[in-house]
C-alpha cells in the first residue's frame, strides 16, 4: 500500500500510466446502496434540515451529519477483464472510529463473486494504517469472477478513483438473485459497530447471503424515528421488498421512544403498505425491547410484521465475546442477526 | 483498539454489568464504573496487547473493599503464534484463550508470540520455571504464515521440550483453522505430530487439526483477512477446545 500526502500526487510504486481511472461520478452505475452523491461525496439523505427541525437538538444534528456521509452499506460491484485494479482513496479521518477495528470503520472489504450463482467469497480487506488518510493499493482480480467492494462503515470517502488496466473493460456485475431491495433504518449497530470489517455489518451480510440489494439508512447515535426521516426513507428510488427497523436506544429516553415508534412505523407504512417489516429488538435494553415486542404482537394481527429478539437469539452465547461493550455486536452477533433476517426474508419477501 | 487501550469487564454475581474497550486511549484518568450501591463487584482489566504499559494505578473510594479473587491452583497455559496472540480479534476477551478460561472459571496465561517464529524451546523452558502446574496446556503449533521448512526444523524439538516440561498435564496441540489455502505446512505438522506420538506414547498429547475446526462454516464468517481468525472464528475454535478439555478437566 502506498500512502500519499495529496490525492493527486503521482504514485511511486505503481505505474499509473498503465491504468485508466474512474472517479465516483463515473462509477455511479456500479454503486449499490448509494442513495445520493453530492459534490462527489456519498450521502444517505440529501437534505437533513427537516430532521434537524423535528429534533431541535444540536448533538443529534451533529451525529446525523457525521453518519450521513459515511457510506455504510454501499457496495461497488463490477466485472472487468483487468488482471489488477488500483483503489485510490482519500478518507476524512486518519484513525479508526472508537470501539471498532480499522477494517470496519475505514475498510474496503473485497469479495469476488461467481457470475452464474452470485455466490461471494471473501478475498481481502484493505484500509490505510493509522495515521494515514490517503492511499493507493493494487488489487488482484480473480479471473472470470465479478468483484464486490464494501465501502467503509464509519469513515467518509472524500475522493475515490478506481484504476482499470488500459484497454480493459469495466462492465456490470450479474444482477442480484432477488430483484428487490431491503431497506435498513437503524443505529450504530446497524451502521456496523462493531464488526471486524466493513462487510460484516448485518445489513451487508444480508445482502450477500440473501442475494439482494440493500440500502443502509443508519445513523450512529442519532436513530430517533423522526417522521421526516420516514419520509426520506420512503422516497428511496429502488423497488423495495422489505424494511428492517432497528430503532431503539438512541431515543433521548423511553418516553420519547414510545411516543415516536408507532407514528414512525405508520408513516413508513404509507410508502410501503404491504411490504414485510422486520423489527429488531434492543439488546440488553429491557424497556425498549418490551415495547417493540408488544408493538409487534399488536401489529401482527393485521400487518406483515416480524420480530427479531436479540436477547433470545444470543441467550446461549458467551455474553462477553458477543459484544465489544455489552451493546455493540462483534461478528458473532452480526451473523446471528443477519441469519435471522435472511430466514424471515426467505418466506416473507 | 485492543492493541493500545485498556479493556475492562465489570460483573456482579448475576451478570456482566459493563464491558469497555480502549479505555484510556486518549485520556489520563478514566472512570471504569460507577455503582449506586456498595455491592462487591468483580473487575477484570486487560492490559494493552501490543503496547507498553509504563504506568498504571487504580483509584478507589476510601471506604472501598479490595478483595483479591480466589486464584485457582491450576491455571490454563496457552502457547503459540498469531492466532493465540489474538491477531484478528476485536478485543482481548474475544480471544479463544479468554473464552476457554472463562468457561472453566480458571486463571490462564497467554504466552503467545505476535509473529510466526514461535516454535522456540526457550519460550517453553522460561514459562516452565514460573508456572509449574497448569491444569492443561494448549499450544498452537502451526499457522497459515508459517513455513513448512520452519516446522520441519523446529517442531519436533519444540514438542520434546513442551512434553518434558509439562509432563504432568494434558497437552492439546492446535493448528490454526484454515480453509485450504496453504496445505504443505499442515501436512508437515501432522506428520511430525504423529511421529512424535508414536515415539512417545506415554506423553499425554492430543492434536486438534485445524482443517476440521471450520468445516462447514463459510470462511468469511470466521476470518478477518487472509490468515487472521476473527471473533467468530475464535469462538468456534474455543468451543472445539472446550469440548476436548471437558473430557479431562473435571478430573483435575
Amino acid at each position: 500500500m502506498e500512502f500519499l500526502t495529496e490525492f493527486g500526487q503521482p504514485l511511486k510504486t505503481i505505474n499509473e500510466s498503465d491504468y485508466s481511472f474512474y472517479d465516483i461520478e463515473s462509477l455511479k452505475e456500479y454503486l449499490f446502496g448509494c442513495p445520493v452523491i453530492s459534490n462527489g461525496i456519498i450521502k444517505k439523505i440529501e437534505d437533513l434540515q427537516p430532521i434537524f427541525d423535528e429534533n431541535n437538538d444540536a448533538l443529534t444534528d451533529k451525529l446525523l451529519v457525521d453518519s450521513n456521509d459515511q457510506p455504510s452499506g454501499v457496495r461497488l460491484r463490477f466485472l472487468t477483464d483487468s488482471s489488477h485494479i488500483i483503489i485510490k482513496a482519500k478518507l476524512k479521518r486518519k484513525y479508526a472510529h472508537g470501539k471498532m477495528l480499522l477494517y470496519c470503520s475505514s475498510g474496503f472489504d473485497v469479495y469476488y463473486g461467481d457470475c452464474s450463482t452470485g455466490k461471494l467469497t471473501h478475498q481481502t480487506v484493505i484500509a490505510p494504517n493509522e495515521p494515514n488518510d490517503i492511499f493507493a493499493e493494487k488489487l488482484y482480480i480473480v479471473p472470470g469472477k465479478f468483484t464486490e467492494i464494501h465501502f467503509p462503515n464509519y469513515n467518509c470517502i472524500m475522493e475515490l478513483a478506481i484504476g482499470i488496466e488500459n484497454g480493459e473493460q469495466l462492465s456490470a456485475a450479474p444482477a442480484y438473485s432477488h430483484n428487490k431491495t431491503v431497506l435498513f433504518y437503524g443505529n450504530s449497530m446497524t451502521q456496523g459497530a462493531s464488526a471486524s470489517r466493513s462487510g460484516n455489518s448485518f445489513p451487508n451480510i444480508v445482502s450477500r447471503q440473501f442475494g439482494c440489494n440493500i440500502v443502509n439508512y443508519s445513523f450512529s447515535g442519532a436513530c430517533r424515528g423522526e417522521l421526516s426521516m420516514a419520509d426520506a426513507i420512503g422516497k428511496d428510488e429502488n423497488e423495495v421488498g422489505a424494511v428492517v427497523i432497528d430503532y431503539s436506544r438512541n431515543a433521548i429516553n423511553l418516553d420519547e421512544f414510545k411516543s415516536r415508534y408507532e407514528p414512525f412505523y405508520l408513516r413508513l407504512r404509507e410508502y410501503y403498505p404491504r411490504h414485510p417489516f422486520i423489527f429488531i429488538g434492543a439488546y440488553k435494553a429491557y424497556g425498549y425491547n418490551l415495547h417493540i415486542k408488544n408493538f409487534y404482537e399488536e401489529r401482527r394481527k393485521n400487518d406483515a410484521v416480524y420480530f427479531v429478539d436479540p436477547d433470545k437469539l444470543f441467550a446461549e452465547l458467551d455474553q462477553v465475546a458477543l459484544s465489544i461493550d455489552n451493546v455493540h455486536y462483534t461478528d458473532i452477533g452480526m451473523f446471528k442477526i443477519a441469519d435471522e433476517i435472511c430466514k424471515i426474508l426467505s418466506y416473507s419477501m | 483498539m485492543m492493541v493500545n487501550g485498556i479493556t475492562h469487564i465489570v460483573r456482579n454475581r448475576q451478570k456482566v454489568l459493563k464491558i469497555e474497550c480502549a479505555t484510556g486511549r486518549n485520556k489520563e484518568t478514566q472512570t471504569l464504573y460507577q455503582q449506586k450501591g456498595n455491592e462487591l463487584l468483580d473487575y477484570e482489566i486487560y492490559c494493552p496487547v501490543k503496547n507498553t504499559l509504563t504506568h498504571a494505578s487504580l483509584l478507589v473510594d476510601d471506604e472501598a473493599q479490595m478483595v483479591a479473587p480466589e486464584k485457582t491452583d491450576a491455571p490454563i497455559l496457552f502457547f503459540g503464534g498469531p492466532t493465540t496472540f489474538g491477531r484478528g480479534c476485536t478485543f482481548p476477551h474475544g480471544m479463544y484463550s479468554s473464552i476457554v478460561a472463562r468457561k472453566f472459571s480458571r486463571d490462564y496465561y497467554n504466552l503467545a508470540m505476535y509473529n510466526s517464529r514461535y516454535l522456540e524451546k526457550k519460550y517453553i523452558s522460561t514459562a516452565a520455571k514460573a508456572i509449574q502446574n497448569p491444569c492443561f496446556v494448549a499450544a498452537e503449533i502451526c499457522s497459515i504464515p508459517i513455513t513448512k521448512e520452519y516446522i520441519a526444523q523446529k517442531l519436533d524439538k519444540y514438542l520434546e521440550k513442551l512434553t518434558e516440561c509439562f509432563c504432568r498435564c494434558p497437552i492439546l496441540l492446535v493448528s490454526q483453522p484454515y480453509d485450504g489455502r496453504k496445505l504443505d505446512n499442515y501436512i508437515e505438522c501432522g506428520k511430525i505430530v504423529r511421529a512424535f506420538a508414536e515415539k512417545h506414547p506415554e506423553r499425554n498429547i492430543m492434536y486438534l487439526d485445524g482443517k476440521t475446526v471450520f468445516k462447514g462454516i463459510p470462511t468469511d464468517r470466521v476470518t478477518l483477512s487472509a490468515y487472521l481468525t476473527n471473533d467468530y472464528g475464535n469462538m468456534v475454535l474455543a468451543d472445539r477446545i472446550i469440548k476436548i478439555a471437558e473430557a479431562f478437566i473435571s478430573t483435575i
